[in-house]
């Protein structure tokens, strides 16, 4: 029995061992300040939705080059799926994760999250380390996207309105003998020929995991007689709604607008005659991804012009197979409504310890040379600049964050292989005075005071809204059901919601 | 003092607990005080303490709409679907595998029937897909050529507690075979030897020693699902079903109703509202089956 006198040792240091693994962590080699800029050696983390390209690595490398030499400083990145973002970036919030910079949006829950106190407000930050974050925004733009009059990030796009457009099969179109879409009506016809063709690929697909691509979303968007805006009271949810510039929020259970009715019962038909995916509510790729796969014949993108790498990618799985974009956005000047909120913030996350650190780097990767080499990678071998503010690609490989992290109209390039029709769209959505200023401009939603009416409706929208704005469910029956259930909880949230909305334009006026 | 002697004597053996106490101290106990922001209006800027109480108002989403009794009954259902089928689909397996002479065999199926517990829900949501969807769905297809009408599968809500059944047996009725086989091992060969003697049949060896002899290992397993049962098993339910709406009225649990209503909000104090209820009615069913097992078998309860 001698031996069990030190055996106890090794249990024993088995859990000091995983005490100690548990504290241990954080800036552990305290390096040398190569730029001499007697700055603090600090990592900073960075959590943004995208994928890894392949040269992401040499890009990193690079970027942490001149970001040790110029302020002793290094970045991580953190690239998530777009499928976890919501969840993944709420766990490491709420559980006070080592992150200092974060991707938000609208359409995420970048309203909740600031006025629960998660990001810090970045107007003392931006004025003393952000000139260049501040000078590659208009002032219109800053205006645009305060939450409660504080900015909460800084916005991020180039653009005043998503580029957005529907990608068809051109070789197939081509084979059907159909001249190019440029209606709605063109549009179907196409589905129909695709789906008589005997190819076997499906019609169409929607996305129906987020509202933003739902059919009848998608539809409604691009419909200037009515300009329809979705009010972000629960993501891109119609339900509640703004139609034209009055200041007024509308219910869709009360006013069952026409063109939100006609458009449900449209997708309808289009499920029924099978042109929808049959299985467009429980798909577990993307739109993009099937259609990549020679799967599906159309899909709703948010871009102007197909990728080179989609058009690549879809050719080795379909000989001759060739996607081009049907945009049926409406180019006359003041037609469509911006409130010029961007749909992408980068924040500084209220726990960091490192907020100054984190401005200097935003401020950093918002010069041209730092810009282009984050968008477009390495210059001389992934990319090329060409005239006035274009550039040329040099190989397959880009950059590591755009959207994510820095995009503003100063810097941006456009590619200097778009053709001339897609420059057209490009620019248009690109001068603010292309469009008409929403009254609502600035109007920031705080859910608070009916948190549990929006708790609920969102259990109830999700049985309901994707089904019957992607056809899967019979409105005749589901629609019926839905309001039985969500009308009383809608009008309270409609209540409150125009309660704001008065507050806020009798400040303004 | 008594106690103290014991622990220094056997300093060896106590010693090795110490590993699993501080897992679960940090993973079991310390959480325990989250259940706290369940009562507040937490505020990650103003701390745990300086967050306001807020009494009851977080668990008002989920109570003020009839929907909460539905998943509450689809999360105890489906769970109580889970535990039976699984342990007695289990203890087949088990005495299946125990009267297998041939030891390659054996070992082979052992093996066989374990793997699909490595497999992540996320894979087994895929290919559940790929036999059911509309598209070009394995058992679709296999209807069509036997000449019968395809089914709707996802649009059909009633079936979706059997297909969910079946995929937890297939997933994890290997696992609990082993821990049953293992059980089975343990039992003298003495009972068998004599009740041969006897003239006892194979079937009546398993009817009167096996099973009996298994009782306390099946209780606690069973006990071990009950103390579960408040819980849906997020992973699979999110995997397979997604957010198909049509199939939530006999599919959707607590985890992926009070998911969907928070996951726009982000709201800290609602989730733990949600959470505090599971652990609680979780509680009180741990212990009213250990009281019933009581009456019936004294020696088999957990506590």
């Amino acid at each position: 029995m001698a031996k069990w006198k030190t055996m106890w040792i090794v249990p024993a240091v088995l859990a000091l061992a995983v005490a100690a693994a548990g504290c241990s962590g954080g800036d552990s080699s305290p390096a040398a300040d190569p730029g001499g800029t007697g700055l603090e050696p600090v990592t900073l983390e960075i959590v943004v939705p995208g994928n890894k390209g392949a040269n992401f690595d040499e890009v990193l490398a690079e970027v942490n080059k001149r970001l040790k030499t110029e302020m002793n400083t290094q970045v991580k990145f953190t690239m998530l799926d777009f499928a976890d973002l919501n969840q993944k970036t709420n766990v490491m919030l709420a559980s006070g994760e080592n992150v200092d910079l974060v991707f938000d949006a609208p359409w995420l829950h970048l309203d909740a999250m600031a006025s629960q106190g998660y990001y810090e407000d970045l107007s003392e930050l931006i004025g003393q380390y952000g000139p260049n974050v501040q000078k590659t925004r208009p002032d219109q733009m800053w205006d645009a996207n305060k939450i409660n009059g504080k900015i909460y990030g800084v916005p991020l796009g180039s653009a005043y309105t998503q580029q957005r457009s529907v990608f068809i099969r051109k070789d197939l179109r081509e084979q059907l003998k159909l001249a190019p879409v440029k209606t709605y009506a063109d549009l179907k016809n196409y589905l129909y020929a695709v789906r008589d063709g005997g190819s076997g690929i499906t019609p169409l697909l929607a996305g129906a995991d987020d509202v933003t691509y739902s059919w009848v979303n998608w539809l409604i968007r691009d419909d200037t007689s009515v300009n329809i805006r979705p009010t972000n009271f629960s993501g891109a949810s119609l339900m509640l709604y703004y139609k034209g510039n009055d200041g007024k929020v509308y219910n869709f259970f009360e006013t069952e607008e026409p063109a939100i009715l006609s458009a449900i019962a449209d997708t309808r038909k289009l499920f029924e005659d099978k042109v929808m995916s049959q299985d467009v509510l429980t798909n577990k790729s993307g739109p993009a991804e099937m259609q990549l796969q020679n799967k599906v014949a159309a899909t709703p993108q948010m871009a102007f012009a197909v990728p080179d790498s989609f058009n690549d990618q879809l050719k080795q799985v379909a000989s001759g197979g060739e996607l081009e974009p049907v945009r049926l956005f409406d180019l006359t000047p003041g037609s469509n409504i911006s409130n010029f909120k961007m749909d992408n913030f980068i924040c500084i996350v209220k726990t960091s310890k490192h907020k100054d650190r984190a401005m200097m780097f935003l401020d950093w990767a918002n010069r041209q040379e730092n810009y282009d080499l984050l968008e477009h990678g390495i210059e001389g071998v992934n990319w090329k600049a060409s005239g006035e503010h274009k550039y040329e690609t040099l190989n397959n490989d880009s950059g590591i964050v755009s959207f994510q992290l820095i995009q503003n109209p100063v810097l941006e390039r456009e590619w200097a292989g778009s053709d001339e029709e897609t420059l057209k769209y490009n620019q248009f959505i690109t001068q603010d005075d292309n469009f008409t200023k929403d009254v609502m401009t600035g109007f920031t939603f705080d859910p608070t005071p009916v948190k549990n009416e929006v708790a609920q409706f969102s259990t109830i929208q999700a049985k309901y809204y994707n089904g019957l704005f992607n056809g899967a469910l019979d409105p005749d029956d589901y629609l019926t059901r839905f309001k039985a259930e969500g009308a009383d909880i809608l009008k309270k949230i409609q209540t409150e919601f125009q309660r704001q909305v008065d507050e806020f334009l009798a400040k303004k006026a | 003092m008594r106690v103290m002697k014991e622990l220094i004597r056997n300093r060896g053996l106590y010693s090795m607990a110490i590993p699993g106490l501080v897992f679960l101290a940090v993973f079991s106990y310390i959480p325990l005080a989250g259940h706290l922001l369940a009562f507040k209006n937490f505020q990650i800027s103003r701390g745990i303490w300086g967050s306001e109480w807020t009494g009851l108002d977080n668990f008002r989403f989920f109570f003020s709409n009839r929907d909460w009794i539905q998943v509450t009954v689809n999360t105890l259902y489906l769970n109580a679907l889970f535990i039976v089928f699984e342990l007695v689909f289990a203890l087949l397996i088990a005495l299946f595998l125990n009267e297998i002479r041939l030891k390659w065999f054996k070992r082979t199926v052992q093996s066989v029937v374990f793997l699909p517990y490595f497999i992540s829900w996320i894979v087994v949501g895929y290919m559940t897909f790929i036999l059911f969807n509309n598209t070009d769905g394995l058992i679709n297809r296999v209807l069509d050529m036997a000449g019968l009408q395809a089914v709707d599968w996802y649009q059909t809500p009633w079936v979706w507690p059997i297909i969910l059944t079946l995929t937890r047996m297939w997933k994890s009725a290997g696992y609990f075979s082993i821990i049953l086989l293992a059980a089975i091992a343990g039992i003298s060969t003495d009972y068998y030897e004599s009740a041969r003697l006897d003239g006892a049949t194979r079937f009546q060896q398993m009817r009167y020693i096996t099973l009996p002899l298994l009782r306390p290992q099946l209780i606690i397993l069973v006990l071990l699902g009950v103390g579960r049962i408040f819980y849906g098993d997020f992973g699979m339910i999110y995997g397979i079903i997604g957010d198909n709406g049509i199939l939530f009225p006999t599919t959707d649990v607590i985890d992926t109703y009070s998911y969907r209503a928070l996951r726009q909000l982000g709201d800290f104090s609602m989730s733990s509202a949600i959470v505090f209820y599971q652990s609680v009615m979780g509680l009180i069913a741990v212990v009213s089956f250990n009281a019933l097992i009581r009456r019936i078998d004294k020696d088999s309860r957990l506590f």
